[in-house]
């Protein structure tokens, strides 16, 4: 079953999030937490969910400022903020720790939040992923003009084929309209916190299993910022998609979700 | 996702139904409609929806009188006609013109007279435990029974003919049982009371679209040789035993439930194969 909530977050911000639940009812089953990829929102990982909602309550947020979440005070918008609304959510579901997956930003969203509560984190899973975003990446540096000139839906457009590769046309619309709700204001303070800081280091004190899921290659990532990643994580699942594209979690969900529930069978409960 | 919806039938009964889709928006996904049995409801399916739903859009209708539907005043006639009914009543509701069709037990009935009367409607079938109807005393045994000494001492006695009670989870068992006695008795003794005056194995010759008929091979409930005879007869059909298998055969094993129907449509449906 599919549960929808909203709720308030401790700044006064209504947030909402999906659960599906289809594990035994006379068992507590754990939790998965699904973060998804900036510029979307929780409807892109949809097709992760049957590989999981049997084993594990699936819980999918929608980040603040994207899809039904409202922005919040963007002056506020911060990692810490962000983590809160994560371990508000936890607080919210009655859960002390969860194995928590993100997708790009929501990666780093969930990195964020796991230096500043890693007690609060039974694993981490990072799909297409970085530790933040480091200024050696001048390329994508124009983002915020390119976004203010063309909207974010005609930004994403632009970039689609990076984002999900060769899509149908028909699955591209499904893409654009899941990133309904964003404007660019948030995005001008959203996607420099993303880029704010390069915590790669900090991996080497995650004291749970991590998972990396790496598109091969990576259009948007260079191969050599995962493998600086790896290099500092101490329990590390690398898993490497051959021809995906950056936003393999809403190209390829089967895959994705199959190699995720591999790990997370690894970690156990 | 997850929907639920509820609409009124044409005798006034109101009816909910759920709808489980994880299949890509983008695409034309076939539906999957799941009839449940008796003394059931849509949510003992829940262990079959994830895997069945990234493919098919499957969509769960409580039987009246069942789960969250309502439960029919002893004024409004019942028959099997009235059953079918509802079922064509809620397909024009979602705008579908045909589907396919699984059904557990007394769902499978109702799922054969549909595809034995309204042919257009119904795609294929898949049977679990279902018969042409449950004619014979084994039912009025248990309405009668339950009526003295209750439904929980009744079904508790005899689930061992529903569930292999030293091989599945204790708890699922129990499960199981709690869901049983949330049923109307009242009701019931008019569902399952018509069905066991019911037998159409004469007319399931006329079932034209393929046909899954998987068979619990223990026989516990209604007549084990019922099986073999309807396979003979439905032109289009495959028999699966389960050896050994008890009747809520969904129940406590989803899975391979799950992957013997979605075997047996990529065999006949092409735009089901991954």
């Amino acid at each position: 079953m599919t549960a929808e909530h909203h709720w308030t977050a401790s700044d006064g911000t209504r947030l909402f999030y999906r659960v599906d639940d289809f594990t035994d009812p006379w068992a507590d089953a754990p939790t998965v937490v699904l973060l998804h990829p900036g510029m979307g929102s929780s409807l892109r990982l949809f097709g992760w969910v049957p590989h999981l909602a049997r084993r594990f309550r699936v819980v999918r947020p929608d980040t603040r400022g994207h899809g039904r979440s409202a922005p919040g005070p963007l002056d506020g918008l911060s990692h810490d903020r962000l983590s809160l609304d994560l371990f508000e959510l936890f607080d919210q579901l009655g859960i002390a720790s969860a194995h928590v997956m993100g997708s790009s930003a929501g990666g780093m969203i969930a990195g964020q939040a796991a230096i500043r509560r890693p007690e609060r984190f039974r694993s981490l899973a990072l799909y297409s992923a970085t530790a933040g975003i480091p200024p050696s990446r001048p390329a994508k540096g124009d983002w915020m003009a390119r976004v203010g000139k063309a909207g974010v839906r005609g930004f994403l457009e632009q970039t689609v084929r990076d984002r999900i590769g060769d899509a149908s046309p028909a699955q591209v619309q499904w893409y654009l309209d899941s990133a309904e709700g964003l404007t660019v204001e948030y995005l001008s303070r959203f996607v420099p916190l993303m880029a704010s800081e390069d915590w790669t280091e900090r991996l080497a004190a995650f004291p749970f299993p991590v998972m990396l899921g790496v598109p091969d290659p990576d259009p948007m990532v260079e191969r050599a910022e995962y493998e600086r990643m790896r290099g500092y994580v101490r329990d590390c699942t690398f898993v490497t998609f051959p021809g995906a594209s950056h936003g393999m979690s809403a190209e390829i969900p089967d895959a994705c979700a199959l190699a995720y529930l591999a790990f997370l069978e690894k970690v156990g409960p | 996702m997850t929907t639920e919806g509820r609409f009124t039938t044409s005798d006034g009964v109101r009816i909910a139904y759920f709808a489980d889709d994880f299949t890509d928006p983008w695409r034309d996904a076939p539906v999957l409609l799941m009839l449940h049995s008796a003394m059931s409801s849509s949510r003992r399916f829940f262990s079959m929806v994830p895997g069945l739903a990234r493919h098919l859009r499957v969509v769960r209708m409580d039987t009246r009188g069942h789960g969250q539907s309502e439960v029919p005043p002893a004024s409004v006639p019942h028959d099997k006609e009235r059953l079918s009914q509802d079922v064509l009543e809620l397909l024009d509701v979602l705008g579908l013109d045909a589907v396919h069709i699984l059904g557990g037990s007394a769902g499978g009935y109702t799922g054969q007279l549909l595809a034995i009367h309204h042919p257009a409607r119904v795609k294929s079938l898949s049977l679990f435990s279902s018969t042409p109807g449950f004619k014979g005393d084994q039912g009025k045994r248990w309405l009668a029974e339950a009526s003295v000494r209750g439904m929980r001492a009744v079904f508790g006695e005899t689930i061992d003919e529903r569930i292999p009670v030293g091989e599945a989870d204790p708890r699922l068992v129990q499960w199981v049982l709690d869901e049983i006695c949330k049923n109307d008795l009242e009701f019931l003794k008019r569902f399952i009371g018509h069905w066991t005056d019911t037998d159409f194995m004469d007319q399931v010759h006329r079932i034209g679209c393929p046909t899954l008929i998987v068979e619990p091979g223990a026989h516990p409930i209604g007549t084990g040789s019922a099986f073999a005879e309807m396979a003979k007869r439905i032109p289009n059909s495959e028999r699966v035993v389960y050896e050994n298998g008890r009747h809520n055969l969904y129940d406590y094993q989803p899975d391979r439930c799950v992957a013997e129907v979605l075997r047996f449509l990529r065999h006949h449906f092409p735009e089901l194969r991954p």
